[in-house]
């Protein structure tokens, strides 16, 4: 069975390789701007931890496999999909998710109806905040484009892309 | 799960060199598809090279650009002069997954991880990029388009790591990259082709494909008929070049007929024109 | 030469998406709704994550289980050898049952344990031997469907042709599965259902309590389309079980692919037919024999052509389901609806190419009202139908068409019941139990209550989703606002009335004296008391008002696409341009989630008509991509410009509005397709393969 032997270390700038905690590996990370200590198993998925440890449930499982994007959270300010992440690969990175942006700023979004059963909406909205707080990205890439990893099965992707122009106030970007 | 966490690539070499059977970990966009599913996985050892900062490097020199190994699509987007000398790496880039995966996949993952698929690896091939393979003994450079033995099977022993990309500085005057997917983003491809012509005298044609072969594949057939400046009058006049260099098979994003035609027009209508025999 | 475009473009082709309408705010549709402006009640704890889903509901304590599933599409069960899976660390408990299984997907026990991981390795460590079975993966594998033979004597032209539909899955963001949290003497179940008392009616042994004993709360749930409906699901009914033994929260929910392989699916077709036609496009005559693809499951395989929404003299029509080794259907948006949509309107336009006419014309002609032929002549304007080029006709590498479908839908309303309550403080609580799979029903309740009584939406809170409150229709058939919308009115009315009544009996007037407009209450037509003023005057309890509506009341609903595309002929690639989809709404309540819902109707039809697919491995039964990354559904890119045209014209009464927006899109693009490259694709969904296969044959 696969629990771990992981050589590890508390802290991952440290020169040397030290041992394991119970087959697991402690990380510290930043977390919504709180640091956080936790012993994780190898084998964890950052979208596991969030949720099942975390109670950090607003980050959704949709496929598993980073096409669906309902599990994105930023790391370092990059939007990634949580469910493709080793948890451990977040050591000393800050991580945010849906559950750290200020909800004052998202009227756009709810007045353009880009919600419908809200399944795929935290991870939409995660990736809209980070294009919001990085708008420069729109010099080279479409919102669709940047958009393109996050499905939605039911509402449409209009009333994101058009919520997300009214909030970034760029009203021409989202016609490719 | 075991999982090793090596401070430096000295490291991570010292690793290799003992455990034969380490798996290197980058970006992990790879690994962890339906992780929780994959349990024989989970039974592996893993080297996690994601914090080794030496290796996230874009260099450029007065003859190539040096990506190292946990250069990220997303960072070559970023790269201020990439899309100038090397516009093909920004049009893969875009194309790999969306941005939750060009965030975190590397180019370097992208090779090793060996699929015939890959979107970045065609475009690397097409600029001639060389791999640079480093285990305890040093490091050594292959050809890319030397790289792959077979399906998901290269020449990096089992000591080696890649630890970085090199593509030689030259001037082009055409290159193209197509990808044919399901969808336009988020999909993997059923063809796809990257082509480049060096402005030195006389040319030199790269042309690579990939998903029609087991590996991603230079087509040497079709670089000759371009070297040879052979007449070319319609999609079809690439079929016996097409059939010699590519074996695509029927799967189920696409069928084996489809992609052998759809690679000759591809080919025709990108080089109709860029070429005086080609009309 | 560098190429820029994400999509190839050969030889010069249009850009890619041109328009740049503004697809929100909808000018055509504002002034035609109860309420133009209004944004989701529910939107802000969506957008935020604070809503709760089933599949959030991670409680202390919670034991997670999982079903052993056979791998194969026929294989039986010899041995169970669960010695290695009993020791995996937080293992609970195993229950596997040797038997024979009949398609991929089908549970033979479960896994229980402390975490998801332990779940996991317990499922991996298990030696099962499992003995394949030979197998059957479609209706061809059965059915020999070939073309059919006849034509009516006086016929001028027949076409004959074969056409065939894949089985596609729901796909909901959210999956199937729920927790039960059994306290011995209560329980609570969170379910994500379509229908929060079908499964309170449905545990029986597996809780052991009464209705009354336990509550299913489902307030949000993560899209459903017809999945969802019935009763708890064994997803529940294992949780259920497990909790009552266990006496702890039981988590059971789905991964992605159990979600394709055993939550039910919109069942494969094949058509075949034969139809005879007059040169004025009349139809004499025909057969058509249609086939539907039931997997495991006895029925429920309907396709509906011919629909009815046109007029065809002696058309013959059979139906046969066709088992095989695979999960059964389960209702899916417009059950039987799209499938047989694409074989009507492809072959209507195939009649027309016969004849010579433009399939608009044939359509206008043959559709059974004029209500259809307005909104063909509507949408032919908005489409810019005068553009179609002749079938065939175009050369270029990039070619644009144009096709047309119709929608019909109706279903009678199951009933359903309301409370309103007004509180001395002025605010209005609006309950009832029925739940929101994404349609926004919370937000349509609270604009019938306020309407209904004449004040800001502001100040009404609504509760639904649990089956404490007065029970609710199922989310099924498109039902559920053309009956809750009523019932919620009329309960709101009578809560107003009530108030009324006590305003009378302190100042000696009549009830009917008073009236509310805008949150002033008026006596006579003149200003009496603002409504917190007068709702001081209530006792504590305040005035509930309650209302029930009966069966009957009908949502019937008629609609037509009209769609646009480009074919990239080089490729095959289809780009869907502009998506026109005009539908007949009745009285509309909130015109952002009428648009919504229409919107989102179109997307699944263009995703069924371009990507969606259940493959199966004709070896061993076994779904070849269960997943989201080989099972395609349509991205932001490949959106059209979609308009929805809530077209009331006189109509009173809420209309259905789920199931009709998804009818007539995948047969509409199919048209479009045709018309664009000269050759009909037959066979759904249209990948590039088969549309260059189209244009080759068209060649030759």
């Amino acid at each position: 069975m696969g629990f771990a032997t992981s050589q590890s270390s508390m802290n991952h700038q440290s020169t040397q390789s030290s041992a394991t905690l119970n087959g697991t590996i402690a990380i510290r990370f930043t977390l919504n701007g709180r640091e956080v200590e936790i012993a994780v198993d190898p084998t964890e998925r950052l979208l596991d931890t969030l949720r099942y440890r975390l109670n950090l449930p607003g980050s959704k499982e949709g496929c598993g496999e980073g096409e669906c994007g309902a599990c994105t959270v930023t790391i370092d300010d990059l939007p990634a999909n949580s469910c493709l992440v080793p948890t451990f690969q977040v050591r000393g990175c800050n991580v945010r998710t849906i559950e750290s942006i200020p909800t004052s700023s998202l009227q756009p979004m709810l007045e353009t109806g880009a919600t419908q059963c809200g399944a795929c909406t935290p991870g939409v909205v995660v990736t809209a905040n980070w294009i919001k707080e990085h708008s420069s990205v729109l010099a080279s890439h479409t919102l669709r484009a940047l958009m393109a990893g996050n499905l939605c099965r039911c509402t449409g992707y209009d009333g994101i892309i058009d919520g997300l122009e009214k909030w970034i106030g760029n009203p021409k970007g989202g016609r490719p | 799960m075991n999982v090793l966490l090596p401070n430096s690539l000295a490291e991570a070499c010292d690793f290799c060199a003992k455990q034969p059977d380490l798996i290197p970990l980058a970006g992990a966009t790879d690994l962890l598809v339906h992780w929780p599913l994959r349990q024989a996985e989970h039974d592996k050892t893993y080297l996690d090279l994601s914090k080794l900062q030496e290796l996230r490097t874009i260099t450029w020199s007065a003859n190539s650009l040096t990506l190292g190994a946990l250069t990220t699509y997303w960072d070559v987007l970023q790269d201020p002069r990439a899309k100038s000398d090397f516009p093909l790496l920004i049009e893969s880039a875009r194309q790999v997954g969306a941005i939750q995966i060009q965030s975190r996949g590397t180019w370097a993952g992208n090779i090793a991880n060996g699929s015939p698929a890959a979107d970045g690896v065609p475009v690397l091939m097409a600029y001639d990029a060389s791999v640079a393979l480093t285990s305890k003994s040093g490091t050594r450079s292959v050809p890319l388009h030397e790289y792959y033995t077979g399906y998901r099977k290269s020449v990096r022993r089992s000591d080696e790591l890649i630890s970085a990309i090199s593509i030689p500085l030259r001037r082009y005057d055409f290159a193209v990259f197509h990808k044919v997917g399901a969808r336009r983003a988020q999909a993997i491809t059923k063809i796809g082709l990257a082509m480049t012509r060096e402005s030195a005298k006389p040319a030199t044609w790269r042309v690579v494909a990939n998903s029609v072969a087991a590996t991603v594949k230079r087509c040497a057939a079709v670089e000759n008929l371009l070297h040879a400046g052979a007449p070319i009058r319609k999609p079809e006049d690439f079929a016996a070049a097409i059939a010699s260099d590519v074996t695509p098979i029927d799967d189920i994003r696409s069928t084996a007929d489809y992609r052998r035609t759809v690679m000759a027009r591809l080919l025709y209508h990108s080089l109709k024109g860029v070429s005086p025999a080609i009309s | 030469m560098i190429k820029t475009d994400v999509a190839p473009t050969l030889a010069g082709g249009p850009t890619l998406i041109p328009t740049d309408m503004p697809t929100t705010n909808r000018p055509m549709n504002m002034g035609q709704s109860m309420d133009d402006n209004t944004s989701r009640l529910d939107g802000v704890a969506k957008i935020t994550g604070a809503a709760k889903y089933s599949s959030d509901m991670l409680l202390p304590n919670a034991v997670f289980a999982r079903f052993v599933r056979c791998p194969f599409g026929a294989a039986n069960l010899e041995t169970v050898d669960d010695s290695a899976a009993r020791k995996v660390p937080g293992v609970i408990d195993i229950e596997i049952t040797p038997k024979a299984c009949t398609y991929n997907g089908q549970p033979v026990g479960h896994v229980v344990a402390e975490s998801p991981v332990a779940v996991n390795r317990a499922l991996k460590a298990l030696k099962l031997n499992w003995k394949k079975d030979s197998v059957k993966t479609s209706i061809r594998d059965t059915k020999q469907v070939g073309l059919l033979k006849g034509n009516a004597p006086d016929a001028d032209v027949t076409i004959r042709a074969v056409y065939s539909t894949p089985v596609q899955t729901h796909s909901s963001l959210e999956t199937h599965g729920g927790v039960v949290d059994h306290k011995g003497d209560k329980a609570t179940v969170y379910a994500s259902t379509q229908g929060t008392f079908s499964v309170r009616d449905g545990f029986g042994d597996a809780l052991s309590l009464k209705g009354s004993d336990f509550e299913v709360v489902c307030e949000y749930v993560g899209g459903g389309f017809g999945s969802k409906l019935g009763g708890p699901g064994k997803e529940l009914m294992l949780a259920a079980k497990l909790s009552q033994k266990l006496k702890r929260p039981a988590y059971v929910m789905c991964n992605r692919a159990e979600e394709h392989l055993d939550t039910g699916n919109r069942p494969s077709s094949v058509t075949s037919v034969w139809l005879s036609l007059k040169k004025d496009g009349s139809v004499v005559g025909g057969e058509v024999m249609t086939y539907g693809g039931v997997g495991v499951a006895n029925g429920g395989g309907g396709c509906n052509v011919p629909s009815g929404r046109y007029t065809f003299a002696n058309v013959n029509k059979s139906h046969e389901d066709v088992s095989f080794n695979a999960g059964g259907p389960r209702a899916f948006r417009a059950p039987g609806r799209p499938q047989g949509a694409f074989a009507e309107e492809l072959m209507l336009d195939e009649a027309a190419a016969e004849l010579g006419m433009d399939p608009l014309a044939l359509k206008r002609k043959l559709a059974i009202d004029d209500v259809y032929r307005e909104m063909l002549d509507q949408g032919a304007k908005l489409i810019g139908w005068g553009e179609r080029k002749a079938n065939g006709s175009q050369t270029s590498v990039m070619r644009t068409g144009f096709g047309v479908g119709i929608a019909g839908w109706g279903s009678a309303s199951p009933g359903g019941n309301a409370e309103v309550v007004i509180h001395p403080d002025g605010s209005v609580e609006s309950r009832t139990g029925t739940q929101d799979i994404g349609t926004g029903q919370r937000t349509t309740m609270g604009i019938c209550t306020a309407d209904a009584i004449g004040i800001p939406l502001s100040m009404v809170t609504v509760q639904i989703g649990r089956s404490s409150l007065p029970p609710g229709p199922g989310s099924g058939g498109s039902v559920t606002s053309p009956t809750t919308a009523p019932t919620m009115m009329n309960a709101a009315t009578q809560a107003r009335t009530k108030l009324f009544e006590v305003l009378a009996r302190q100042g000696g007037d009549n009830a009917a004296d008073f009236t509310v407009k805008d949150g002033v209450v008026l006596k006579r037509g003149e200003k009496f008391l603002s409504w917190k003023d007068a709702c001081a005057k209530l006792p504590a309890d305040g005035v509930m008002g309650s209302a029930s509506t009966g069966d009957g009341g009908k949502g019937n609903s008629q609609g037509v696409q009209f769609v646009k595309v480009v074919v990239d002929c080089e490729t095959g690639i289809i780009y869907p341009k502009h998506v026109i989809a005009i539908q007949s709404c009745g009285r509309v309540i909130c015109r952002k989630t009428a648009e919504s819902q229409i919107i989102g109707g179109v997307i699944q039809g263009l995703s069924y008509g371009m990507f969606e697919n259940r493959i199966l491995d004709r070896n061993v039964g076994a779904m070849v991509n269960p997943n989201l990354e080989w099972y395609k559904i349509l991205g932001p890119c490949e959106m059209p410009h979609i308009e929805p045209v809530l077209w009331a014209h006189g109509q009173t009464g809420v209309k259905a509005l789920g199931e009709p927006p998804t009818i007539p899109t995948a047969g509409a693009l199919a048209c479009a397709v045709f018309n664009a490259i000269g050759a009909p694709v037959r066979h759904l969904p249209l990948t590039p393969d088969k549309v260059l296969s189209a244009l080759e044959g068209a060649r030759s």
